[in-house]
Parts: structure tokens; C-alpha cells; sequence
């Protein structure tokens, strides 16, 4: 398989298939964070195109300093902010995640936890989504990235454009407000 | 508030990123801190609600869709400030002008007009030509004598005396365009020269029939831009493409070889079949070969391929004395291939036949992948044999993976089977061999018979494992566990029946890997067994060895039972092999070897179903027999 850079390197010198096929690599991660970050899917569909049209048109510019996803994770990152900033001074209701992106309930049932708890389960979910929304971009982002996504702190930082120091407090500090949010312990302080 | 002087560790212990001492150590004060271990649960906690968030993935239809998309947005030409289009200023040539409009229009032709007339002062008159001469020299050539007998805008020009003032008049605007006006192209030269020629028009002359006598100046520079002009014209719709004359105007100018450059993008623009017969003529003149031959390669068109074909052949075949410049030409030209339509896959791959370079033909399907790479899947799915085995050959080249289900598909066919797998191994390696198995699986449920299925995709299967290397093998049985169950178990049975050497490495591998599901490496020894494949001794007793925990803990401790089901099979069927290969004495070791309870009734009932295995001549039923002494399905 090809790696990253070597298509980034085509594709900047103008090879579509290279670019199509780090699209396809990136898809679905960029399409999560950007449903994470936007709270619904045509928002984020429309993100992900508007991200992966400006890499194409900055190809260019990427100078290799980060890996492609990370790369694209910025740019996703920066127009998801955007999106959000233009939407909440527009005093727009975040629109509920559409079904299909719903828990797994085949899953659930496997589990098979009684009634009540499913109920429960279902109410921390509908407040941790609420919680997500209402934290700062920039630490909703970090906490996105880190936790939801599994990056390294190293990536997270270069796709915030900050301090792999500032990205640990980030996440910190949105896990605090969270665990505050949700009525979890929230004695620690480090 | 958290006081703890170690609380400053929380952050890092629940990234998990404190070593291993400094983990352990925290662990020890989390004991005894009540803060710091309720500060974890609630992070752990937290962390449980975040996994259970709903993962978003769009997969199938939807995922293709949004690729669509992204390519579309990629494509789209980048937006331009906006401004009157030149459609409606040709509108307003055109159409009878507001009195507003007109005034503007008057003033700047009037401007242009005074701006030119000292340079017309300067210029030498043109050479006169008297209206007939023209005619006579605009007779149709062969082609055009085809051509519907309408009145000619040649003949109306001819005729009208009173317009070669307006010629002179012209010829003077067109030259200041060409010189001031060098870097403008398309729409702004036409529409800077609509509004110059103002008077003109408003005098009744007919403009584009003009443009079209100048084609033949005397003046090449004058010719070029009245070609430009021209051509503009036939894009914006202000001159028919069909004008009587005008292809055959162009045919005779372009002979001449200071303007044919020009006139063959003239021709380009006009874009109808006669206009690219009269391109693919031109190829003939050795002052046009290059230029004539690039209009046919990007135009797109297929009633280009064949005149293209036939060229790029013959410079291609061409003596070894003209070898160097003509390949170099064909190389040339082949790169500017408009890859729009099957005809021009097919003509890309005659051409690779003919033995233009690969390095040509790659980075033409490559940079055209958007194009490309639809085109060859759909002749590979097609049931058009030559298109599919063209497509076979250029899918190497192109080198995309999109290509891998549908020359899987293809490698269904047997016909097709020999190239396809070469194409298959190169482009997919492991992952060809997982599309096999789906396209099996659709098959099967196509057909609602497994083992037609089966029957009609093991042979590439088979071919394919064979040319794979055991790292390869590795990679697809790897992909394959981790694929929906029906994907994996498909590739199980693909697996268990392939032929040749890569059936048995591929059986090892699935018996080898940890995480393949436990029924697909109890059917792979099983299938072992049955085959009397020998595997690597050191590789079953490690293989046993790592299961023995697992197994152990699945039966509260008392050990592997071959009688149970699921892994039982799998040992079962190592065992056989055990025994199969030094009797009953390798048997026993090999169950001290591996920690499990060597009674000698379990050596002797394993010693029984192997001496049965090896006996039976129906492979279905020993396996059933097997099956039914151990309980495990086959």
C-alpha cells in the first residue's frame, strides 16, 4: 500500500487518482469528527467535501511537517469552527443525530441490559451529546480528537495548532467540565 | 476540590501515559486516596459514555455518494469574479440595442474607431482582391462538395462590391487586436473586437463572413487572429458551425503553413465530424502532423479514434531510421488522449500493444482517474471480450485500487482468468484475494447455491494464493477475520478448497492467525487433516500452546478437552496430524508438549478419528464423522 506521503507527493503534482485514494482513506474519520464536532450529518457531509476540496486546492502548501491526516484533520477542524461559530450566532438549534448514526441497538441488546438501564443509558448519551455541544470549540475539538478519535497527543496538537502542553490541558479540561455536566465525581483537580 | 498533592499524576494515569513504574506507583496511592480514586472512576466512567457514543460511518451507497460529491467539488473550476457573460454582450450585438446601450456601444466604438484611424493612415492598404477571385478561390474542396448547395455568406460578401471599404476597415481593427491585443483569448479578443467593429456592423456588414475572406490574407498575422475570432465566434454562438463554406475556407488555409496552427483550432472549435475529418486530412501535411494529431488525441471524440489510431500505428511501426522522432511524436501525442469513452480505453491499449511506453500509458490513465478508472471498471464488468481483455492489460498500468472488485469479478471468468489474476496480484495482493471471496458471496446469493458459487471463483482464488507470498496470505486471512462474518466464513470455504500450494499455505495461515475466528481455524485443520497437509511441527505445538490458556479458562480449569466443541475440532485435527506423522507415541508427546492430560483414553480416541480420517475415501463424510465424534460442526 502506498504511503501517505508518497500520494500527498503525487497528488500535488496534480495525480487525481492519488488524491482520490487518500480521500477514500480519510473519509470516514473526517466524517466522523466533522459529525462529532457538527452534531449532524448533512452538516457534516457538507464539511467534509468543502475540507477535501480545499486540500486539493492547497496541496500545494502541505509541506509534509504533519502526516496527510493530520493535515486534513486541521483544515476539517478549522471549518467545522467556522461552521459553528456562523451557526450559533445565528442561534440555530443543533439538530439531533439522524437515526442511522443512532447506538447500536442490535448491540445493546446483546448486552441485553434490563429496561430501566437502557433508558438510563439512552438519557447519559442525549446529555453527553449536550454536554460536547456546549464546551468551546477548542476543547470539544481536542477531546473529539484525543478520546473519541484515539489520536496521539502529538496529532492532536499539530491538528489544533498548538502545544502538544496545551493539547493535555485541553483534553483535561474538557473531561473535567464533562464528568462536572454529567454528575460524575468531579473532586479530582490536578 | 481535590487537595492530593499526587492528583497532579490523574491527568497522565488516565491517558495512560505514566511507564509502568510510575503507573504501578500511583496505583499504590489510588489504595489509599479516596480523592484521587474517585477523580479515576469518574474519568473512567466518563470514558465508557464516550465509547458508547454513536460512531457516524457512512458505508455502501451513501459512502459512495459522498465520494461523488468530493470529486465533483474537486472538479469544479475554481469561481470567477462575476461580470456581463459574453453571451449577453453578443446579445446586444445581436439584438436591436436600448437607446442607453447603444450610446455606450457608439461612444466606445467611436473611441476605438478614432484610436485606430491614424493607424490606418499608417497602414498599407490590403492587396485588393476582387470579390470573384475570392469565390473562385473558396470552391468547395473534395469533402465539402457534400456539403448542402445553401447560399453562401462567401457569395453574398463576393457580390456586395460596397464592402471592401468595410474588409479594409476590418483588416485594420483585426491587426491593432493582434498586436495589442496578443495575450487575449476566446470570449475577450471576440468581445473587444464586437465592440471595435461597431460601426461596421451598424453599416450591415456581415462580420463573420469577413473573418472568414481574411482567413486567406496575405498577412498571416492578420489570418491567425481572424482564425482566433472565429473560432471564438463558433463558441459563443455568434457564427454557425455549419456556416456553407466556412470548414472548407479553413481547409485551404491551413495549407499554408503561417497560419495552420491557428486554423486547426479553428476547426477544433467548430467540433463536428466534417470539421475533424478536415483535422485528421491535415495530420497528412508535414508542417501540421503534430498539431493536427494533438486536436484529435484531447478533442474526446470517438469519430477521432479511428484516423488517431491509424496514425499513432504508423508512427509507432515506422522504419528504424525515423524510429527516434516518430515514437517521440506518438509519445507525445498519446499523452493528450481525452480518455472520455470506451473507444479511447481501447485505443490506449492497442496502442500499449504496439509498444508505446509504459511510462506513457500510466501517467495518462492516471492523471485522467476520474475518467479512467469508471471506464475500465465498467469494461471489466461488461460482456464485450475485447474491451475486457483491453481493460485487463491497461488495469495494471493504471495501478488504481477501485479497480480491485472489478477485475475480481472478472477472474470469475475462466476465460479471462490467467491475465486478470497477474492484474490482481500487482494492483491487490491480499486484499484481491478478499474480493474474491465477496464477489463469491454475491454470487451465492445471486444463485442461491454456495457451492456453484464456489466452484466458479476457487480456480482464481486458488491461482491467486498460489502467486501471493506467505506475508501476502497472511495480510488477506487477516482482512478476512476482521470482515463481517458471512465475508470471513466465505473466505473460509474459498480457503478450504483452493488447490496448488497456495491452498495449503493459505490454510496455514487462517490456521496460524490468533485472530481469525475459532469454527474458521477449526475447519482449516480439519481441512488439513482431511488433505493430509503436513504443517510445520514447531508452528502446531506453538499453535497449541498459544490456545491452551484460552481453553483452559473456557473449561474452569481442567484443560483442553477434545471433546469439546469448537476448539476441539481444532485440536482434534492438530492431533491427527500429530499422530498421522509419527503414531501414537508423537501423539503423546505432543499433548505433553502442550500441557494437556495424555489419558490414554483421549490418545486412543484421537488415534481412532485420525486412522478414520485418512481412511475415508468421501472427504464430505470423514469430515461429518469427525465432526459428529468431536461435536463441531463442519
Amino acid at each position: 500500500m502506498e504511503d501517505d506521503r508518497a500520494l500527498a507527493e503525487a497528488a500535488s503534482r496534480g495525480d487525481r487518482g492519488a488524491f482520490d485514494r487518500l480521500v477514500d482513506r480519510y473519509l470516514d474519520r473526517t466524517l466522523r469528527i466533522c459529525v462529532r464536532l457538527l452534531g449532524n450529518l448533512d452538516d457534516a457531509e457538507d464539511a467534509v467535501q468543502e475540507t477535501f476540496a480545499r486540500a486539493w486546492s492547497r496541496l500545494a502548501s502541505f509541506a509534509g511537517h504533519s502526516t496527510f491526516g493530520t493535515w486534513v484533520t486541521t483544515i476539517a477542524l478549522r471549518h467545522c469552527t467556522d461552521v459553528d461559530r456562523a451557526r450559533k450566532s445565528r442561534r440555530k438549534h443543533v439538530a439531533p443525530l439522524p437515526a442511522e448514526f443512532e447506538p447500536d441497538r442490535d448491540a445493546a441488546s446483546r448486552t441485553s441490559p434490563s429496561p430501566p438501564r437502557q433508558a438510563e443509558q439512552r438519557e447519559l448519551l442525549l446529555n453527553l451529546e449536550s454536554a460536547l455541544a456546549q464546551l468551546p470549540a477548542r476543547l470539544r475539538n481536542a477531546l473529539t480528537l484525543r478520546t473519541i478519535e484515539g489520536l496521539e497527543y502529538e496529532e492532536v496538537a499539530k491538528a489544533l495548532g498548538t502545544s502538544i502542553r496545551s493539547a493535555r490541558l485541553y483534553v483535561w479540561e474538557a473531561r473535567q467540565r464533562l464528568g462536572r455536566e454529567l454528575g460524575f465525581d468531579d473532586e479530582a483537580a490536578p | 476540590m481535590n487537595r492530593c498533592r499526587q492528583s497532579r499524576l490523574l491527568p497522565a494515569y488516565v491517558d495512560r501515559e505514566l511507564d509502568a513504574d510510575q503507573a504501578l506507583a500511583f496505583e499504590g496511592h489510588l489504595r489509599e486516596c479516596a480523592a484521587c480514586r474517585g477523580a479515576v472512576e469518574a474519568q473512567r466512567a466518563l470514558d465508557e459514555a464516550l465509547a458508547s457514543l454513536p460512531t457516524p460511518q457512512r458505508s455502501g451507497a451513501g459512502r459512495a455518494r459522498l465520494l461523488a460529491a468530493i470529486a465533483a467539488r474537486v472538479d469544479a473550476p475554481p469561481p470567477v469574479a462575476t461580470r456581463p457573460s459574453l453571451a449577453e454582450r453578443l446579445v446586444r450585438w445581436r439584438a436591436p440595442l436600448s437607446a442607453a446601450a447603444a450610446v455606450l456601444l457608439l461612444i466606445a466604438g467611436g473611441a476605438a474607431w478614432r484610436a485606430l484611424r491614424p493607424e490606418r493612415a499608417a497602414t498599407p492598404p490590403l492587396a485588393p482582391q476582387p470579390p470573384t477571385e475570392v469565390v473562385a478561390s473558396e470552391a468547395p474542396a473534395a469533402p465539402e462538395a457534400t456539403e448542402a448547395p445553401a447560399p453562401s455568406l462567401f457569395a453574398t460578401v463576393a457580390n456586395e462590391s460596397a464592402l471592401q471599404g468595410p474588409r479594409d476597415e476590418l483588416a485594420v481593427i483585426l491587426r491593432q487586436l493582434a498586436r495589442g491585443h496578443a495575450a487575449a483569448e476566446g470570449g475577450e479578443l471576440l468581445t473587444t473586437f464586437l465592440v471595435a467593429a461597431e460601426p461596421l456592423r451598424r453599416r450591415g456588414v456581415a462580420l463573420p463572413a469577413l473573418l472568414m475572406v481574411l482567413l486567406h490574407d496575405e498577412d498571416a498575422e492578420l489570418a491567425t487572429t481572424g482564425a482566433q475570432l472565429l473560432a471564438a465566434s463558433v463558441r459563443e454562438g455568434a457564427l454557425r458551425r455549419d456556416e456553407p463554406g466556412l470548414i472548407a475556407s479553413l481547409e485551404r488555409a491551413l495549407r499554408r503553413p503561417d497560419r495552420a496552427t491557428a486554423m486547426v483550432r479553428a476547426l477544433e472549435a467548430i467540433g463536428t465530424r466534417r470539421a475533424f475529418e478536415s483535422v485528421a486530412q491535415a495530420a497528412a501535411l508535414p508542417h501540421l502532423r503534430e498539431p493536427a494529431l494533438v486536436a484529435l488525441a484531447r478533442s474526446g471524440r470517438r469519430d477521432a479514434i479511428e484516423p488517431l489510431q491509424r496514425a499513432l500505428l504508423g508512427l509507432l511501426r515506422s522504419r528504424p531510421t525515423d524510429r527516434g522522432g516518430d515514437v517521440a511524436l506518438a509519445e507525445r501525442v498519446a499523452a493528450r488522449i481525452a480518455i472520455d469513452h470506451v473507444e479511447a480505453v481501447r485505443l490506449v491499449a492497442a496502442l500499449a500493444r504496439a509498444g508505446l511506453a509504459d511510462d506513457v500509458v500510466r501517467a495518462l490513465l492516471r492523471r485522467q482517474s476520474t475518467t479512467s478508472v469508471p471506464l475500465l471498471a465498467a469494461a471489466l464488468r461488461g460482456d464485450d471480450a475485447a474491451a475486457r481483455r483491453d481493460a485487463i492489460e491497461l488495469a495494471v498500468a493504471c495501478d488504481d485500487r477501485r479497480l480491485i472488485a472489478p477485475l475480481a469479478e472478472a477472474a470469475a471468468r475462466p476465460r479471462d482468468a490467467a491475465p486478470v489474476i497477474e492484474a490482481l496480484r500487482r494492483i491487490g495482493g491480499p486484499d484481491a484475494l478478499v474480493a474474491l471471496a465477496h464477489v463469491c458471496e454475491q454470487r451465492s446469493e445471486e444463485r442461491g447455491s454456495e457451492r456453484v458459487a464456489t466452484r466458479d471463483v476457487e480456480p482464481a482464488f486458488s491461482a491467486l494464493a498460489a502467486s501471493l507470498p506467505d506475508d501476502e496470505l497472511d495480510a488477506a486471512v487477516a482482512t478476512a477475520a476482521s470482515a463481517a462474518p458471512p465475508l470471513a466464513a466465505t473466505f473460509a470455504d474459498l480457503a478450504l478448497v483452493a488447490d496448488g500450494g497456495g491452498g495449503a499455505r493459505l490454510r496455514a495461515a487462517l490456521l496460524d492467525h490468533l485472530l481469525a475466528p475459532r469454527e474458521l481455524r477449526a475447519r482449516a485443520a480439519l481441512a488439513m487433516a482431511r488433505r493430509g497437509e503436513r504443517v510445520d511441527r514447531d508452528l502446531c505445538l506453538a499453535r497449541l500452546r498459544d490456545l491452551a490458556p484460552r481453553l483452559a479458562d473456557a473449561n474452569d480449569g481442567g484443560g483442553i478437552d477434545a471433546d469439546s466443541a469448537g476448539d476441539g475440532g481444532l485440536v482434534a485435527a492438530l492431533l491427527v496430524l500429530l499422530h498421522s506423522d509419527g503414531g501414537d507415541e508423537a501423539l503423546q508427546r505432543g499433548l505433553a508438549a502442550v500441557g494437556w492430560p495424555s489419558n490414554p483414553a483421549r490418545v486412543a480416541r484421537c488415534a481412532a478419528a485420525s486412522q478414520r480420517i485418512l481412511s475415508e475415501r468421501t472427504i464430505d463424510r470423514s469430515v461429518e464423522r469427525l465432526a459428529a465424534l468431536l461435536a463441531v460442526g463442519p
